[in-house]
Parts: structure tokens; C-alpha cells; sequence
């Protein structure tokens, strides 16, 4: 079976495709969460890989929706050329190798323009607590100076042969040094502490909408369904 | 808590380490030891996948004195004929394989069979939102690519479900295949004539009849049966 099973065929030549890391407080996730319910995302397919841990459940943006979602799935918006992969599992890590091997190479044959890789690292790792606001990235091409001064960005650390040595980056530093060379690829990384992580996505998706080149002003951040139930309501009656 | 103990942060279980993905290994195709016959036969009318130690303890009271007819001794995996049904039992540990493997080597059976059917087992604590299931004891929930519903009623989100029979019904998504996710929300306990009702119930709606029956008792515990 192949990696990606479409529901219909849809052409991604010249996409900018959004890939969320598994890492701290699933901000990255939850950013995804945010931009498929805002930039009203359609579902275009699930991937299917042996690396994946297959978890299931009913649809988290839509509640009238009866199929249900999946471990991995492709999210597109064919006007704004973006698409975002969306992970809710984690991995078999003797399986990931072939997992990243294998949705590079699809890129790479869906004629994907840009990849920008998401990921969170725990803030108490900063030697400047200031930079906690800043955004940390590094990009296979040179970034508009504008932007890195807007977003008060700051380059990931790399060795000589420019691969990102940053470590806690989930897959994504290891899939950023794969891509690179490849096809156009940024990875983007933001420093939170655990805990509820809702404002640190907002945070990372306005961040986001300036890197992809999306006028914010053009939309009114919507909070998926799924949210109501994602922190507990303490239990009031012990105390 | 205990005194000294660290907790990690809730994400830290799903986040990849860095010492394991420093060397990742090059992929080796799996090696499956069939035993029996692992072609499937031309018509399936029902494929049932079996998970969870509850749902597989009373299954197996069915199928005393019947063989399998085809297994994967390594991976517990036993195919078993019951009726006109056919069974897939599943008694591997889950940290040890990658399921969706399993599944692939499953797929010829996958594609032979009408209507496919996965019964898993979860705690009712874990059911969302909570508020609407405090005083329930055990309910059945099913996630299908199915418009129509003919049993208990649809998992409601957040609530996730891995294991076999998510990898079973992600195939056959993939593979635009209908097919039954049961989820049976129950207690800890052990199996007792309460928290088994639903099970029972269900196993007996897929057509595997299981001699018993319950009636109201008039006492609302399950001390006294």
C-alpha cells in the first residue's frame, strides 16, 4: 500500500506542506489542530506506514462527520496551496528510518515547493529566558531579513556540515538534515513549558502564518471541537 | 507520588529520544512463521479480530476443541473457523510488534471478507466526557466508515483507541474497505455478570452465540448474582 492514500486524486505541485514533530506539550500538534480548523482544511488522505502507531478515533474538527480519523492524515487547501500532515500517534522507532525515507521520497514525487518541519523543545534548556518569545529555525534557503526581524528568530545551532544539531526535536532535526538537500526545508522550533499549551500553539500559529506568507488578518483563529474535552476539569468536591 | 519519585511530563512518553534515533536501524522486511494455512478461503461473510484479555476469555469458551486454521505462533496471532464466521485471535504483546506489519500479512483474509468486524476492550474511566459516563458501568462504542450504525452508538471525541482493531480499521480506510471498530467500555473488575453484559450482548449481535443470559437482578450490585 502506498504512504499516502488519497481520497481523490488531488495535484500538490507547489504546496507548501506543514509537518508537526512529536515533542513538548504537542504544541506542534495542536498548532496543526488550529490551522486545519482555521485555513478550513480539507481532509485529502491517511497515510498508511508500518512506523506508525495506528490510534483511532471520531472526527476531531467536526463532530457530524461519521468516518473516523486516523493516526496520520493529509489536510489541504487547494486556493492558499498549503497542506499540513497531521500526527496523533507516535512511532515504532525501528520503523521510523523507512517512515522518513519513504514521505521524503513522496514529497519529492508530489512536486511539494516548500516543507516546514514544527517542533517545541522545554524552555527551562534557555540560557536567556527572554528568548522564550523568539522563534528558532534554520532553512535550507536564505529567509527574507524582514521576517527573521519580525518574528525575532534566531538560528538552530549547526555543525560544520550545516546539519541541525539541536537535540529533543523529535524526528524533525533527524527529518530536516534529510530533507535539506532535497527540497526546500525549514524547521521552526519554539521553546514552552507543559502544561495547557493552547496559547503557546496561537502563539506558533500567528508565527507560522508570517513564515507561509498568510495575512492573519484574514482570519479569525477557530478552536477545533476536540478541545472542549482536552484538559480535565479539576474535581472540585475534595477540596 | 512517592517521596523521591520524578515525574515526567506527560508528553515525555510519546516524545522520540535522541539516543534512539541517533542510529536508526536499516529496515528488515519482518519474517512471519505461518503454520497451518495462511491463504484465506474465496468467500469470508464475517472476519472477526479478537484483542483484549476479557473478549478472548469468553471467545475461547466458544471454540473448545476446535483448532485453528492458521496461526503465527511468535506473534499470537490464531485463525480460528467458528460457523460460517472466522475468528482472529490476538494475543501478542503489544510493546513487542509493529501491528501494522501484522495487519499487512493479514491483508490477503482483509480482502476476501464481506464484512469485517475488531472487538477491543477498554477501562471506563478513560471514556470522554466523563461527566456523561460516572455511574456507568459498561457501554459499547464503535467507530465504522459505515453511514449506518446497526449497534450501540459512535465513539465520541476525544476518546482514542489503539491496538489491533485500530490498525485493522486504518487499513481499511485506507483501502476505502467497510469495517467495525467495537470498542467495550467496562470496569477492571474481573469479569463478572455486570461489567460482561455488554460483551455478551455484542458477541451475540456478530453471531457468535454464547449460552448465557441476563435478567434484571433485583439488587443494584454485583456482590450477589
Amino acid at each position: 500500500m502506498s504512504l499516502i492514500n488519497f481520497e481523490t486524486p488531488i495535484d500538490l505541485t507547489g504546496f507548501t506542506i506543514i509537518v508537526p514533530s512529536i515533542t513538548v506539550g504537542n504544541v506542534p500538534q495542536l498548532t496543526v489542530d488550529l490551522l486545519i480548523t482555521t485555513l478550513k482544511l480539507k481532509k485529502a488522505g491517511i497515510l498508511w506506514h508500518s512506523a506508525l502507531v495506528s490510534s483511532v478515533g471520531s472526527d476531531p474538527f467536526n463532530s457530524k462527520i461519521t468516518t473516523p480519523s486516523t493516526a496520520a492524515e493529509l489536510y489541504y487547501n487547494s486556493n492558499i496551496k498549503v497542506a499540513v500532515i497531521q500526527f496523533r500517534s507516535t512511532f515504532n522507532v525501528q520503523r521510523l528510518g523507512s517512515f522518513i525515507t519513504d514521505l521524503s521520497n513522496s514529497f519529492t514525487a508530489l512536486k511539494i515547493d516548500r516543507v516546514i518541519l514544527l517542533a517545541s523543545l522545554f524552555d527551562y534548556e534557555l540560557s536567556n529566558v527572554q528568548d522564550k518569545e523568539s522563534i528558532f529555525y534554520s532553512s535550507s534557503t536564505e529567509i527574507n531579513e524582514e521576517l527573521i526581524e519580525n518574528l525575532r528568530a534566531k538560528p538552530l545551532q549547526q555543525d560544520e556540515d550545516g546539519e541541525v544539531c539541536t537535540r529533543g526535536t523529535g524526528f524533525a532535526a533527524k527529518f530536516y538534515n534529510i530533507l535539506r538537500t532535497k527540497v526546500n526545508c525549514m524547521l521552526v522550533v519554539k521553546y514552552v513549558s507543559e502544561g495547557d499549551n493552547t496559547l503557546d500553539a496561537k502563539k506558533l500559529l500567528s508565527q507560522l502564518f508570517d513564515i507561509v506568507n498568510i495575512k492573519s488578518g484574514d482570519y479569525t483563529v477557530l478552536i477545533p471541537e476536540s478541545w472542549t474535552q482536552l484538559n480535565d476539569t479539576p474535581v472540585l468536591g475534595i477540596f | 507520588m512517592v517521596f523521591g519519585e520524578i515525574v515526567e511530563p506527560t508528553t515525555r512518553a510519546l516524545i522520540l529520544e535522541d539516543e534512539d534515533l541517533e542510529n536508526l536501524p536499516d529496515y528488515a522486511g519482518p519474517v512471519f512463521q505461518w503454520e497451518g494455512k495462511p491463504e484465506p478461503p474465496d468467500n469470508i461473510e464475517t472476519l472477526v479480530f479478537i484483542e483484549s484479555q476479557k473478549v478472548i476469555h469468553i471467545v475461547n469458551t466458544l471454540l473448545k476443541g476446535i483448532e485453528p486454521v492458521a496461526l503465527i505462533k511468535d506473534e499470537g496471532v490464531f485463525i480460528y473457523k467458528f460457523n460460517d464466521r472466522y475468528l482472529v485471535l490476538f494475543t501478542g504483546q503489544l510493546n513487542k510488534l509493529v501491528l501494522g506489519e501484522i495487519v499487512e500479512i493479514l491483508a490477503p483474509w482483509l480482502k476476501k471478507a464481506k464484512t469485517i468486524h475488531a472487538i477491543t476492550t477498554e477501562l471506563i474511566n478513560n471514556l470522554k466526557p466523563a461527566e456523561k459516563y460516572r455511574d456507568v458501568v459498561t457501554v459499547t462504542k464503535c467507530l465504522t466508515n459505515s453511514s449506518e450504525l446497526p449497534y450501540g452508538s459512535r465513539l465520541e471525541t476525544p476518546n482514542l483507541i489503539q491496538g489491533l482493531g485500530a490498525t485493522v480499521l486504518t487499513y481499511c480506510l485506507c483501502q476505502k474497505h467497510q469495517a467495525y471498530l467495537w470498542i467495550v467500555y467496562t470496569d477492571h473488575l474481573p469479569l463478572d455478570s455486570m461489567n460482561s453484559a455488554e460483551l455478551i450482548k455484542l458477541l451475540k449481535f456478530l453471531g457468535l452465540d454464547i449460552k448465557v443470559s441476563f435478567k434484571e437482578s433485583p439488587v443494584v450490585s454485583n456482590l450477589y448474582m
